[in-house]
């Protein structure tokens, strides 16, 4: 697994420069309108990827959520309406800046910061992948099933202001990821005579009725008429070498937080965002000027949000568990061409992995440039109303739905669960603790049984074998760090 | 109606899921019933955790102070969900993929008008839906050769 024994020839194929130019463009249209985030950009553009080699498709769906990453600081900038969770953060300090008539500046601050926290993203991508993977292969099933655990109490605990409705969704996501043949057995399960259940539930269905149709729903219950800008004057997105220089401590600082933050399942860009926009505030010389426009407050943000896409490619790619509802969608992605995400994937497909690798690099550099030449061009999706986008996002959810199986029921099933899916967001139950949990589902469940009927039914198996044992203590430290956190912030509230 | 009052109809029927889920995986045939963990334990494990968290946060629903905030569902969601629903039953019956996406981004765009549609909104919708039904022709049908019909 030599870093550099990888062609880069292939890498620069015209079909994969033209799969990273689309998806970053995509992303940036996509992110940059409110409501629209990375997830549902990498959703619209899956059906594509049907017809594309596997290596073509994944940059093209990374390269997206690349893109979204950043656009969604074009609206948080100039309206001081974050386009995605991520970008809320940013409208701290974009918006105050773009109010003094520095908007181009304000994003070019953006920019640059998003470039290096996606960048340093690559990287640690690059360097701890492989370790990780090389790590993993001597992992078995008591290893994984306690990594699927730790991912499910992350998940549950960080995802959601209620512990339980978010322990709720891990739940139910599992539930959900039982239906199907039994691998073990050949039983059906949970099926009801549906020969469409009989590979469990879609996952494309699924995950795009949870986050695009629910999304849409939303809009349509909103302000449709909204339009967001009327027009967007010309802004000029480049910095001086002073102006850079003066960010790259928080810029710096945002791309670690993000890419710790990213290796964590179901924490995503958004509180990576705030952590390192707090972290930003605490060791600045100038405290006083976040919240008025400082450049410091976008740099800060905008590099963890970036970053957190490398870090959460990390555990998809070493460990076949993605750590954000987007990875899941890549993860979906691999799935299509045959190939299993995971430790195998450095020695079964390592040209795929290493083009995965450097190609997040080049996507990044791609995101700059389109971000330099058509920020103008992209800001101006703000000027579309909302009763002509929720049709257009609708459609071409559905298109995405129906193309990865071609089957009606999965329509019907993405459907349901767009409309169960709004209710449960404004319930405040935890949508990626779900998803996550109903991708995690059997991978827990089979190396659970694997390892029992390798210890004959004993439980000792989780504490008699090194590596697992120090997975278990791990948890038990995560568990015993969140009730203390836990513990210690009750008296204050009461 | 109420958050609260919503909060303890969705745990409700949380509940009644996992009892029902419960019920079916005990009907679940087990090949080998003796080697380790069967298919019905997974499923029968989880069905009880669901079944005592959805309990507990129902209790913590129940004992808390009621919520000014209200769940509605709204006319024009049902309209967009309805909608929806009968522009897949349309396409599973009649196939036609684009001329029906066409109507539908039409229909969707008319609903979503305030008021009553003017000509000049009618043919404004009609001109987006060809042209959009038309790109996604170009994109899935003629560049990625993707079969929607």
């Amino acid at each position: 697994m030599d870093l550099l024994a990888f062609d880069f020839g292939s890498l620069f194929a015209v079909q994969n420069l033209l799969a990273i130019v689309f998806g970053t463009l995509v992303g940036l249209v996509v992110g940059t309108l409110p409501g629209l985030g990375a997830t549902i950009a990498v959703v619209l553009l899956l059906p594509l990827t049907y017809s594309m080699s596997p290596l073509a498709s994944i940059l093209m769906l990374i390269a997206a959520y690349q893109g979204a990453e950043y656009g969604g600081s074009i609206s948080s900038i100039i309206l001081g309406i974050p386009g995605t969770p991520a970008a809320v953060a940013t409208v701290m300090d974009g918006n105050p800046m773009a109010r003094k008539n520095m908007a181009g500046k304000a994003l070019g601050y953006s920019l640059a910061a998003s470039t290096v926290g996606g960048i340093f993203g690559g990287l640690v991508l690059l360097f701890l992948a492989v370790p990780l993977a090389r790590l993993a292969v001597r992992f078995s099933d008591p290893e994984f099933f306690l990594i699927g655990v730790a991912g499910l109490i992350a998940v549950a605990t960080l995802s959601s202001r209620s512990a339980t409705k978010s322990a709720i969704s891990v739940v139910l996501g599992l539930m959900i990821g039982t239906i199907g043949l039994d691998t073990f057995t050949g039983a059906l399960r949970f099926t009801f005579g549906r020969m469409e259940l009989l590979e469990g539930v879609g996952m494309i269905a699924l995950l795009t009725g949870m986050f695009a149709f629910s999304e849409i729903f939303v809009m349509v219950t909103n302000d449709l008429h909204k339009r967001y800008a009327r027009g967007t004057a010309s802004l000029r997105t480049g910095l001086s070498w002073a102006e850079f220089r003066g960010i790259l401590r928080p810029t710096m600082l945002g791309s670690v937080i993000g890419s710790i933050v990213g290796l964590f399942p179901g924490m995503g860009a958004g509180p990576a965002s705030w952590f390192a926009y707090i972290n930003a505030k605490k060791l600045s010389r100038r405290p006083q000027d976040f919240g008025h426009g400082s450049p410091e407050g976008i740099a800060a943000p905008e590099a963890a949000n970036n970053a957190t896409v490398g870090g959460a490619m990390v555990p998809l790619l070493a460990l076949g568990i993605p750590g954000s509802p987007s990875t899941a969608i890549i993860l979906g992605a691999f799935i299509i061409h045959g190939i299993q995400p995971g430790p195998n994937l450095f020695t079964n497909s390592a040209d795929l992995a290493f083009g995965v690798f450097y190609g997040f690099l080049l996507a990044t550099l791609v995101m700059y440039l389109a971000g330099r030449l058509v920020t103008n061009l992209f800001a101006r999706a703000l000027t579309i109303s909302n009763v002509y986008l929720v049709p257009i996002v609708l459609i071409l959810s559905i298109v995405g739905v129906y193309v990865s199986k071609g089957l009606f029921f999965d329509l019907w099933l993405a459907l349901g669960v767009g409309v169960l899916s709004y209710f449960l967001r404004r319930l405040d139950y935890s949508l990626p603790s779900f998803i996550l949990a109903f991708i995690l589902s059997p991978i827990i469940e089979e190396s659970l049984r694997r390892s029992m009927l390798l210890s004959d039914g004993s439980w000792s198996i989780f504490v008699t074998r090194p590596y697992a044992l120090t997975i278990l203590l791990l948890i038990a430290g995560f568990v015993g760090a969140a009730l203390f956190g836990r513990l210690r912030r009750r008296p204050n509230l009461e | 109606m109420s958050a609260r009052l919503a909060n303890v109809l969705v745990l409700a029927i949380f509940i009644a899921a996992g009892l029902v889920y419960l019920w079916v995986s005990r009907q679940i045939m087990a090949g080998n019933p003796a080697a380790g963990i069967g298919p019905v334990q997974f499923p029968g494990a989880l069905a009880a955790l669901l079944v005592v968290l959805c309990a507990v946060e129902m209790v913590r629903t129940l004992r808390a102070a009621p919520e000014a905030e209200r769940i509605e569902i709204p006319p024009r969601l049902v309209a967009t969900v309805v909608l929806t629903g009968a522009f897949f039953a349309l396409w599973s019956v009649v196939g036609r993929f684009y001329p029906l996406a066409a109507g539908f981004f039409a229909v969707l765009v008319l609903v979503y008008q305030p008021g009553r549609p003017t000509p000049r909104g009618l043919a404004l919708a009609a001109g987006l839906a060809v042209a959009f039904a038309a790109g996604l022709w170009l994109v899935f049908g003629l560049a990625f050769g993707v079969r929607l019909d």
